[in-house]
């Protein structure tokens, strides 16, 4: 496989794998755009999920949400989403969304991956809401943007294929 | 109908508790645990007060107790035997999905998941428990 075909092979299941969280858990359409939006820049450091990948595929994968972003996501899982500024004022709960969001796409992700599936491990994820150390002009870390509800989602694989 | 929803998620215990209000199908009560340990607390309350639940749902990957050792030590104490167990997760490739269905789960629902999919899986289970 050439890194070039490598590349996709890992980036749909990561594109099908949010489309599909989105229009299942929320029933909200969430499209892939192509630039780095300003919003999840580091500038705002927002809330950061990470979950840890080992055995066959190992690295990690990661979500990255504004704040702002993170509660709209939530009010939205939530069913709150007309009045989701007065409802979600937990930031636990938000926390809580955000880490379940990140779970549902690393798994979704991971069943896409065909025989290379059974043969990985996916951590819980891990809640941070200072800007995780990244190496963005490494080849093996592939980030993708996503745009729901007027707000922005940022997803970053950090993959290592033995 | 009496439920055991067990997740460290709040979120996901909300979520799953609004979907089984959606698919009426007569819960009366929802129980709630954030991990095995302490859906193994409800249940020996339950059993104390002669109570049974109707479902368990359990998700996989928890801190303290996990769904497995919660269905496995569930077994071993003898708590809610009849009670059929479902597992909820995000990873359908987990070995651990795989192990406790072998070890009596009776199915598992693979996040996200739709309310008729979750339906598909416990309707016949309420009917036919194990």
């Amino acid at each position: 496989m050439t890194p070039h075909q490598h590349h996709h092979h890992i980036q749909n299941p990561i594109d099908d794998a949010v489309t599909h969280v989105f229009a299942i858990m929320l029933r909200h359409p969430c499209v892939q755009v192509d630039e780095a939006p300003t919003e999840v820049q580091p500038a705002s450091p927002g809330i950061f999920a990470t979950i840890l990948i080992s055995g066959a595929v190992q690295g990690r994968c990661a979500v990255h949400l504004s704040a702002d972003a993170a509660a709209r996501f939530t009010a939205i899982l939530l069913g709150t989403d007309a009045h989701w500024n007065e409802h979600i004022a937990d930031d636990a709960v938000i926390d809580d969304a955000v880490r379940e969001l990140c779970n549902m796409i690393a798994g979704g992700w991971k069943s896409r991956l065909g025989a290379l599936a059974s043969a990985c491990q996916i951590s819980v994820p891990a809640i941070s809401h200072t800007i995780p150390p990244t190496q963005p002009d490494d080849p093996s870390v592939i980030c993708r943007h996503y745009a729901f509800a007027g707000s922005l989602l940022e997803v970053t694989l950090t993959l290592l294929i033995r | 109908m009496r439920v055991l929803i067990v997740d460290d998620s709040v979120v996901m215990r909300m979520i799953v508790e609004r979907a089984l209000h959606q698919l009426g199908l007569g819960v009366t009560q929802v129980l709630q645990a954030a991990n095995g340990a302490e859906a193994l607390a409800a249940l020996e309350d339950d059993a104390a007060s002669s109570s049974l639940v109707d479902l368990i749902l359990s998700d996989v990957h928890m801190p303290i107790m996990d769904g497995l050792h919660f269905l496995l030590e569930r077994q071993r104490r003898n708590l809610a035997s009849g009670v059929p167990f479902v597992m909820i997760t995000a990873d359908a490739t987990d070995p651990d999905l795989l192990q406790a269905i072998a070890s009596g789960a009776q199915g598992f629902i693979s996040k996200p998941f739709k309310l008729d999919q979750l339906q598909a899986v416990i309707a016949p289970l309420l009917l036919c428990p194990a």
